[in-house]
């Protein structure tokens, strides 16, 4: 049954009982009441009629008047009062009491009236006395009824409360009953609440699958079964949510992963730190990359770390005055020192991350690495101020009215500014171009394109210019041509020299010699002239503007095209007649070739380009080497017959002769050895000219050198009388060819000793400053006339002034000296008066 | 007691220059022997080695190479002053990788020029 049923009969059946009670209890208590009225009403007759009693008694004793009418009185009282509460009495013995009662009463007053006037009209004695005495017992008889009734009376009120005693006990009972039955039913419902209390508390602390015990079957029971359906539920809906939490936990790594691999391969350094200590929390691949330090070490670290104290305070600075802004903290410049690429340069931003509360939480920071174009914006602008220190540059409107002009361009004009600014850029026209030109200008710039050209202008003095023109239209958003920029170079000066160039290249197309331009330093062909494509067989449209071809060059002997590109890369002059040279068609030819470095105006270092001359000499080649071959044998055979000739002279000199025949023995043997030499000198030079001469450099100690030379000319000074003084640092040593350096110093000493005067002095000086050792060969002599003095380096050039000393000379040993002295890398000179004596100077480099 | 006399040997085909050589070297006091080609001059140095040889390089039958080859393959040391007409580098150098010391050409001096050379030699 159920606990509401229960409760609600419980509820009905406590009513019902207490009102019935109530109900039963007003009955006996009415009943009681009753029953005590009658019980009253019994005692007041009975005492009434006690007293009837008396008084009758009273009246017969003493007759009178006032007993009689006590004795009416009570009488009446009496019947009065059984009149009025005769109907108290409601149960049959006591209505039949009553009735009699009130029968006795009634004959007692008829008795009592009898009696009366029995006693008034002197009645005997035994009348009055039966009277008495009927009343008596009549009277007695009213006292016994009375009394039944009283006692009838009394009983019924025993009876009522003995009723109303059972009633209350009844309902005690009932009231217990009732008491006992909700304190179970109270106890059923508390029990459940504490089973669904500790199963709530239960399923709170988590555990999902504890259930109720379904053991009745009302509400506390249906109850059990909704908490169990509910925990159920709840389980189901949690595992669901479980379920759910997962995907959504899944879902979140995986957007994670997602952010964290956008995070990673964003190209720039990204970097997260702690608000608190500003440690690294988080870093990215760019940020590795750039620093060049791996995250597990930065991580848990701060900028003092890594990097150096200056920078590390710049940082720290800068990401607490970001912790403590709302807004994006730029730097739009920090220099920051990295493991691998040195000092870079970042742009970065750095924003405070705040909790909910919006204290400062992390500090994100992203930086992009700028060094790049921090590079690249200074070039910018150090061209464009370049370009302002060089450029005429200037804006018009688009009617051509000036309205910006720069300081160059001020100074080219001769305008002042007032008056440009506001003037038509035609003012500045000089009228000699043809109009054509300009009409072909504002056709191509009102079109929106750039216009390049030369312009002629005329400055306000009348100055003539040239200028190299750029304008560009200034398009506004809808593309139209607004304003015009237009820079300008000054180019007279370049236009005068290319006309000069023009010249030059016509005056080099007609030469015979082959020319090539190559330029500096991207090695191209700038120039071949016609003579080049005729001996290479390279037309000029083929090789124009492309890469020189060295290739060309590769049967020259190695040593040669080093000494070559040495020269070259060091701005120098070179010279070769042992270049061999492939024409296209694959044939070879030796060539004499120059080479002479251009510099860039203004420069003696930077080549702008190189002249490269030569000519085919492959012919004079081959009869130079048939000339040596002949010479070298031819030499040889001569040489064999004079040296008899020479040393049998020369003996003969010794012996006795006449004065005449030793003249002429004399002059025989002078004559021998000139031949001699003369044989020798040019032999040497034929070896010089045709190459074969390749000196030999070793270190050579100079004053030994010069010693052995002294030597052969000993005896030629003696017969002369000449003094020889030699000034030579005993270590003094030179790297050179010592054979070429015997010939060279041998024949200036040999001339030094031949045109001096008798008893004149010859002296030789050798010292070493600068790194090369000087020597020079001073002597007394006639010297060099002036005027012939250009050409004493001839081959077979004698001065005047010596032909006419009798002397035999062949104008070979000067020559032989100049072209050795070349070969050996060194320089000679002289001075001389052209009276007094000569000093040649020889200087080579000490070292190699 | 008497120095030797230093003992020079002159390989030389020409009659008349290897007497005025001979001569040089004499009148300067000292033993001269001669050769008249190459292969005389081996057998020579062989049983009498000189103090210095003054060599002739173009000589008959075996020339003056085959005498440097010869003392330089045979150890020898005295020195060896070339006397040749021939003047280009390249026999200069064939010589002095043979082991000569000095080279003259002979037309190039009187015979007196010889003995300061042959004296730098000796000493």
């Amino acid at each position: 049954m159920n606990i509401r049923t229960q409760l609600r009969a419980s509820t009905f059946t406590t009513t019902f009982f207490l009102v019935l009670f109530i109900v039963i209890l007003l009955i006996i208590a009415s009943s009681v009441w009753q029953a005590t009225d009658r019980l009253k009403v019994a005692e007041q007759i009975t005492e009434r009629s006690f007293q009837l009693s008396l008084l009758r008694s009273e009246y017969l004793q003493h007759p009178g008047e006032r007993a009689k009418i006590q004795w009416i009185g009570q009488s009446e009282s009496k019947l009065r009062l059984i009149d009025e509460k005769a109907h108290l009495f409601t149960n049959d013995i006591e209505r039949g009491l009553v009735e009699k009662l009130r029968m006795a009463a009634y004959s007692n007053r008829l008795m009592f009236a009898q009696l009366v006037r029995s006693v008034e009209q002197g009645g005997s004695d035994t009348v009055v006395q039966e009277l008495s005495n009927q009343m008596s017992m009549r009277s007695q008889t009213g006292i016994q009824l009375a009394v039944q009734l009283s006692a009838s009376s009394r009983q019924a009120v025993a009876t009522a409360a003995r009723m109303l005693v059972y009633a209350v006990f009844v309902i005690g009972l009932f009231v217990f009953i009732i008491s006992l039955g909700t304190s179970v039913i109270s106890r059923n419902i508390s029990q459940t609440i504490s089973a669904l209390a500790k199963g709530t508390r239960t399923i709170a602390g988590g555990n999902l699958t504890y259930r109720l015990p379904e053991t009745t079957n009302n509400e506390l029971g249906d109850l059990s079964r909704l908490f169990n359906a509910m925990s159920t539920e709840l389980q189901r809906s949690y595992a669901s949510l479980e379920e759910r939490v997962q995907k959504r936990t899944s879902e979140l790594q995986e957007t994670n992963r997602f952010l964290d691999a956008i995070l990673e391969n964003i190209p720039n350094m990204i970097f997260v730190k702690d608000a608190g200590e500003l440690r690294f929390v988080r870093f990215n691949r760019a940020a590795e990359d750039l620093l060049g330090f791996k995250r597990e070490k930065m991580i848990g670290k701060n900028d003092y770390d890594f990097f150096p104290q200056d920078q590390a305070v710049f940082f720290i600075g800068k990401d607490r005055l970001a912790l403590e802004s709302a807004t994006v903290t730029d730097i739009p410049e920090e220099p920051i020192d990295t493991v691998h690429q040195g000092k870079r340069w970042l742009h970065t931003r750095k924003i405070s991350i705040r909790d909910e509360n919006g204290k400062p939480q992390y500090l994100l920071g992203i930086s992009e690495d700028i060094t790049e174009i921090r590079q690249k914006e200074a070039k910018i602008a150090a061209t464009l101020q370049a370009l302002d220190k060089t450029a005429l540059v200037s804006i018009t409107d688009k009617e051509g009215i000036i309205t910006y002009v720069n300081e160059k361009f001020l100074e080219v004009s001769k305008y002042p500014k007032e008056e440009l600014i506001g003037s038509n850029h035609r003012i500045m026209k000089s009228g000699l171009q043809p109009q054509s030109l300009f009409v072909d200008l504002w056709q191509t710039i009102s079109k929106g394109h750039v216009w390049r050209g030369e312009i002629l202008n005329k400055a306000k003095d009348g100055t003539l210019n040239w200028l190299d023109t750029a304008i560009a239209p200034i398009l506004s958003p809808l593309g139209k041509a607004e304003h015009y920029i237009s820079i300008r170079f000054l180019i007279t000066d370049r236009k005068k020299a290319l006309q000069d160039i023009r010249k030059f290249q016509q005056a080099v197309a007609s030469s015979t010699e082959a020319v090539l331009i190559i330029e500096n330093p991207n090695d191209t062909i700038a120039f071949v002239n016609p003579a080049w494509s005729r001996l290479t067989g390279y037309p000029a449209d083929e090789v124009m503007g492309k890469k020189m071809q060295y290739s060309q060059w590769g049967k020259t002997a190695r040593k040669i095209q080093n000494k070559l590109e040495k020269a070259m890369q060091e701005g120098k002059p070179f010279y070769s007649d042992e270049f061999v040279l492939s024409r296209k068609d694959g044939g070879d030819y030796t060539a004499e070739l120059r080479m002479y470095p251009v510099f860039n105006e203004g420069s003696d270092n930077q080549v702008a380009f190189y002249v490269i001359i030569h000519a085919d000499i492959t012919a004079r080649k081959q009869q130079d080497k048939a000339k040596t071959e002949f010479m070298s044998l031819a030499s040889h055979q001569l040489r064999t017959p004079l040296t008899e000739i020479r040393w049998a002279l020369s003996s003969l000199k010794q012996e006795h002769l006449t004065r005449e025949q030793k003249e002429t023995v004399s002059t025989a043997h002078a004559a021998s050895s000139h031949m001699a030499e003369t044989i020798k000198a040019m032999l040497a030079i034929s070896h010089v000219e045709t190459g074969d001469m390749n000196p030999e450099p070793a270190d050579v100690k100079l004053n030994d050198l010069i010693t052995d030379i002294a030597r052969l000319t000993e005896a030629e000074m003696k017969k002369k009388n000449i003094t020889l003084t030699v000034r030579c640092p005993p270590r003094l040593t030179l790297h050179s060819d010592a054979q070429l350096l015997k010939e060279i110093v041998g024949n200036l000493l040999s001339n030094a000793c031949k045109y001096n005067r008798p008893g004149g002095t010859v002296t030789v000086t050798a010292t070493k400053e600068n790194g090369r050792v000087r020597i020079d060969i001073a002597d007394t002599g006639l010297g060099i006339p002036r005027g012939e003095q250009d050409r004493i380096s001839e081959k077979f050039f004698r001065a005047s002034n010596a032909i006419g000393h009798n002397q035999e000379g062949s104008g070979l040993g000067l020559h032989l000296a100049y072209s050795l002295v070349q070969l050996l890398g060194g320089t000679i000179a002289f001075t001389s008066d052209g009276r007094t004596g000569t000093v040649f100077t020889l200087s080579f480099p000490a070292s190699v | 007691m008497k120095t030797p006399k230093k003992h020079i040997l002159i390989v030389e085909d020409n009659e008349f220059l290897r007497k005025m050589m001979q001569k040089v070297i004499t009148v300067h006091g000292m033993r001269a022997t001669t050769a008249i080609d190459g292969k005389t001059a081996i057998e020579q140095i062989q049983d009498d080695p000189p103090d210095l040889m003054l060599l002739d390089l173009l000589l008959p039958h075996t020339d003056g190479y085959e005498v440097l080859k010869h003392r330089k393959e045979n150890g020898m040391t005295f020195p060896v002053i070339v006397c040749s007409n021939l003047s280009d580098k390249t026999n200069r150098d064939r010589c002095k990788a043979l082991g000569a010391k000095g080279y003259v050409v002979k037309s190039d001096m009187d015979d007196e020029q010889l003995w300061p050379i042959i004296e730098k030699h000796l000493s």
